[in-house]
């Protein structure tokens, strides 16, 4: 059974070129900045999660129920690796992990930029706040512009959005102090997305 | 007063303000660069086409399309409100507070609220804390924004940091990054313990109901998601009408705002969404979600004949970013909540006439916003339009309303004049170039030329030359009547008879027709009745069937042959006749450009017919006149024609169209700003290492020469037609 109530796929626009796409959405995607990361399936996409985390020397993160990975497996592999992650739903938790994993519905060519059904509020708090958030998306969801997500997604709810849709482009940002760019402002300073095959 | 001494004191105070000037400078130096960048391979007029067009139909149907996104909000279980004015912001918000015994309430951006002063008047009732970081900064030391997208640029990271140590009670360095940290840390505690929160939003669509935010920082993210009670406030301009709709803006908002492709985030909100109980979890609940439709003087504005274009705004502040008077006072002087052009209109509406009078009075008419509007809104025409309205309560101060009432006695004004020419006389000196000059002008008057020298009054005006004037047309092909303009009339006779002697060489004869001033003036002060007066004494004269093109010199005076006249003449007997006049005028440089088309083949196996006095090389640069760019889209005609010429070595100089700050009587009424913008333009023209700087406007040629004058330089400042005949 999926996780989420909607799902996008069948209403993808027919024949997409996918290695153009997620090229243009990898070089879009790394302009902005974003770390794009290809897994050809699930072990191999668990695997780069938990190498992430390992990288980014994590000991405590968070995550949802996905259907592109399973979390427990996460859970598993990243114990081995001395880190706890959790998919309880209790902000206190979430607010102090480092990392948040959570899964999006389609990707944006054009603007390197994921999208997601964002209602279930567990998702929204673990891509917002810990200071890192990594994103999985099915690398055949890429769309390739912002004009497509939207028809989409009229396509998947009947013409009646879920109540927040989320989108995303790149790390939290500011240039209100003398226009100096500063990245991690009240979201994550630092996103990475994993594109599963 | 329009120009008082309260406003002169805040433009002087914000003129010698170095970290204003320096912000604001370097950011409008680099915007149009990256806004370019992020523009390339998007074809920006037919976007914005479309997105006026969506939005124009918004506009004719706001009432419907908002009663549709009210009901699609309510099916949801949303609670939809109706404010009129702020007071009823106020009470509404302070029910939500009330029923919910709320303490603390988080912020995202939003106009409506500063608009309405909504933080002061709820402070009582519970904190109210912006999150947006440049709105906390300003917040803290009571200051209102000073740009729509960056409300904190006119504060230094020094005076950040000093802002900083005394909200936070410890010393902070003035280190971005470590700012950025902190205030994240400690908005953090707020938006965990926050009740409620509240947001402004980008687009309200009406199809869905679906509001739509563009941020970056997470902290709209973060106001939706954490308090248990989320409250949207919704001016009725935001309506979209279809879901898809919402692509045009998310093209053009984000890279118009910030230069970028797409903000970090776009949030869409249609419903009360899913939060936490008891603000920790783990049971999951729905969310309060109000909206409240803030109408503060919006309906007004939507239904009003002239300004409902105004409407068409996404609020992306490029046209602050671009304009000229903006980049040297900022958004406190040349603005009131809202800045700039744009926000002199909306405060008139928002606010009040009285509030927007010394706004809309800082705007030279230079035209260049107009060009970057992604709601394509004429903003200069609309600005003239506001103070049009404006003069209509509140009158012209003594010198200006002199000048207006002058006008429209044809008689006097040319009377006038005429004794200029004798009472300058006394004051006029030779300069380096040959011409006559006025360096200072006794008692109140010096404030005029101390920063630029005068021209000194032709003794004999052109529409006495003409009459002796020899005409030698060769392979006559038609005729051409000439409207002077007051410059070149009285001023610069000579500029008239070389446009007299390079049109005989195209082959056309040239007629002067009774005439006086095109009005222009008057519609740049605000009096529309005494440019109708005007442009209808003039009007008989020019719309004749004899003539195969009406031409101008002087881009100001073609601008009101071709457009003003047919909006004062609009509705009168006279409006055919104007539109006649206005299909056959064009400026001189571009009736030019056309004939040496159509002659046939490039302009430069022409270019022989030009009789030039040279055998010499000579590097020439060129001024873009604002008139002639911005209102009448000619840029590269003059750049052709001059380039074709071979004995002139054409030279690009930089921001070749900045206004260079003469803007008619703007340079009366506010001769700090001009001053300012001149002294820029002369820089670049010595920089360019030019030996003449061409322009086709005479007020420009006014501006530029006399501030060459009086730094003694070794430039010459020509009007186009001079150049063409080999008169320099
Ligand atoms: S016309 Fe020129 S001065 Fe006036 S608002 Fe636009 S850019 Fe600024
Ligand atoms: S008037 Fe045009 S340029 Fe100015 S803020 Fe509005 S949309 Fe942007």
């Amino acid at each position: 059974m999926l996780t989420k109530t909607v799902d996008w796929l069948p209403y993808l626009p027919q024949g997409l070129d996918k290695e153009k796409l997620y090229q243009i959405f990898k070089e879009k995607a790394e302009a902005v900045p974003v770390k794009v990361i290809r897994a050809k399936d699930k072990a191999e996409a668990e695997d780069s999660i938990v190498q992430e985390m390992k990288v980014a020397g994590i000991k405590n993160a968070v995550g949802v129920p996905m259907d592109l990975v399973d979390i427990e497996a996460i859970k598993e592999k990243a114990k081995a690796a001395g880190i706890t992650v959790s998919s309880e739903l209790n902000r206190d938790i979430i607010e102090k992990a480092e990392f948040g994993i959570s899964e999006f519905d389609l990707g944006i060519a054009d603007t390197g930029t994921i999208v997601q059904d964002a209602d279930s509020i567990h998702k929204r708090l673990v891509s917002m706040l810990p200071p890192i958030h990594l994103a999985v998306i099915p690398t055949k969801a890429i769309v390739e512009t912002f004009l497509d997500s939207l028809e989409v997604i009229q396509k998947a709810y009947k013409g009646n959005p879920s109540n927040y849709i989320a989108y995303i482009t790149g790390p939290s940002r500011t240039a209100d102090i003398e226009r100096v760019l500063t990245i991690g402002v009240h979201g994550p300073a630092t996103l990475i997305v994993v594109c599963v095959d | 007063m329009p120009v008082d001494s309260v406003l002169k004191a805040k433009v002087n105070k914000a003129l010698s303000d170095p970290v204003l000037r320096g912000a604001l400078g370097k950011f409008g130096d680099e915007f149009p660069i990256s806004r370019a960048r992020v523009y390339e391979g998007i074809d920006f007029e037919e976007l914005r086409t479309a997105i006026a067009n969506a939005k124009k139909e918004v506009i004719e149907d706001f009432e419907a399309l908002a009663d549709q996104f009210e009901a699609n909000l309510k099916k949801r279980g949303a609670i939809v409100h109706r404010a009129k004015d702020g007071n009823d912001v106020y009470r509404i918000l302070k029910d939500i507070a009330k029923a919910h015994n709320a303490k603390v309430c988080v912020k995202s951006k939003s106009m409506v609220s500063e608009e309405i002063h909504l933080n002061e008047h709820l402070k009582d009732t519970m904190e109210m804390v912006e999150t947006d970081l440049g709105e906390w900064i300003i917040q803290q030391v009571n200051e209102k924004p000073s740009h729509m997208v960056m409300p904190a640029i006119h504060l230094s990271k020094e005076r950040c940091a000093e802002i900083f140590s005394q909200a936070l009670g410890r010393k902070v360095e003035p280190d971005i990054s470590q700012m950025v940290q902190l205030a994240r840390q400690t908005l953090r505690n707020h938006f965990l313990n926050a009740d409620i929160g509240l947001s402004g939003c980008n687009a309200a669509i009406a199809e869905t109901g679906t509001m739509v935010m563009f941020t970056n920082e997470g902290n709209g993210r973060l106001t939706a998601t954490m308090p248990p009670v989320h409250v949207f406030l919704v001016g009725y301009e935001k309506l979209l009408k279809n879901f898809k709709d919402l692509a045009l803006l998310a093209k053009a908002l984000p890279r118009s705002a910030t230069a970028q492709a797409l903000t970090s985030y776009v949030t869409l909100i249609s419903g009360p969404v899913e939060t936490l109980k008891d603000k920790v979890g783990p049971e999951v609940v729905h969310k309060e979600l109000h909206v409240i439709l803030v109408d503060n003087g919006r309906r007004e504005l939507l239904t009003d004949p002239v300004f409902k274009e105004a409407g068409q705004c996404t609020r992306c502040a490029s046209c602050l970013n671009v304009c000229p008077v903006y980049q040297l006072v900022g958004g406190h002087v040349f603005g009131h909540i809202y800045a700039g052009g744009i926000g002199s209109l909306l405060t008139g509406f928002f606010n009040s006439l009285k509030e927007t009078d010394h706004v809309q009075e800082m705007c030279i008419s230079c035209g260049r916003c107009a060009a970057f509007c992604p709601g394509k809104i004429d903003i200069p025409r609309l600005i003239l339009e506001m103070r049009n309205r404006v003069r209509k309560e509140i009158p012209l101060p003594g010198m200006q309303n002199f000048i207006v009432n002058t006008l429209k006695r044809r008689g006097l004004f040319q009377f006038g004049l005429r004794q200029a020419s004798w009472a300058t006389a006394l004051f006029a000196k030779e300069g380096k170039d040959g011409n006559k000059y006025i360096r200072s002008l006794p008692f109140g008057f010096n404030r005029l030329a101390n920063w630029r020298s005068l021209p000194a009054f032709s003794s004999q005006p052109f529409r006495e030359r003409i009459k002796t004037m020899k005409q030698e047309v060769v392979n006559k092909r038609g005729k051409v009547a000439f409207f002077g303009g007051c410059v070149i009339d009285y001023a610069y006779p000579e500029i008239g008879e070389s446009l007299v002697r390079v049109l005989n060489r195209e082959g056309y004869e040239v007629v002067y027709p009774d005439q006086t001033c095109c009005g222009a003036p008057a519609i740049y002060m605000g009096s529309m009745d005494v440019a109708r007066e005007v442009a209808k004494q003039n009007i008989n004269e020019f719309a004749k069937d004899e003539f195969d093109y009406i031409v101008s010199a002087c881009p100001t005076c073609t601008v009101a042959l071709k457009d003003q006249w047919v909006q004062v003449l609009k509705g009168t007997d006279s409006e055919a006749k104007a539109k006649q006049v206005s299909a056959k005028t064009l400026d001189f440089i571009k009736l030019v450009s056309n004939l040496r088309k159509e002659k046939g083949g490039a302009l430069k196996e022409t270019a022989a017919t030009t009789h030039v006095a040279t055998s010499q090389q000579i590097n020439v640069t060129y001024h873009d006149s604002c008139h002639l760019n911005w209102d009448l889209g000619v840029k590269e005609e003059p750049r052709e024609v001059l380039k074709a010429q071979s004995h002139i070595n054409f030279i690009e100089m930089n921001e070749s169209d900045r206004c260079c700050g003469f803007g008619g009587s703007y340079c009366i009424k506010l001769p700090e700003i001009s001053q300012e913008l001149l002294k820029r333009k002369l820089k670049n023209i010595e920089e360019s290492k030019a030996q003449i700087v061409a322009v086709d406007c005479p007020g420009c040629l006014m501006n530029i020469r006399g501030g060459l004058d009086k730094q003694g330089s070794n430039v010459k400042a020509l009007h186009t037609a001079q150049l063409l005949d080999g008169k320099y």
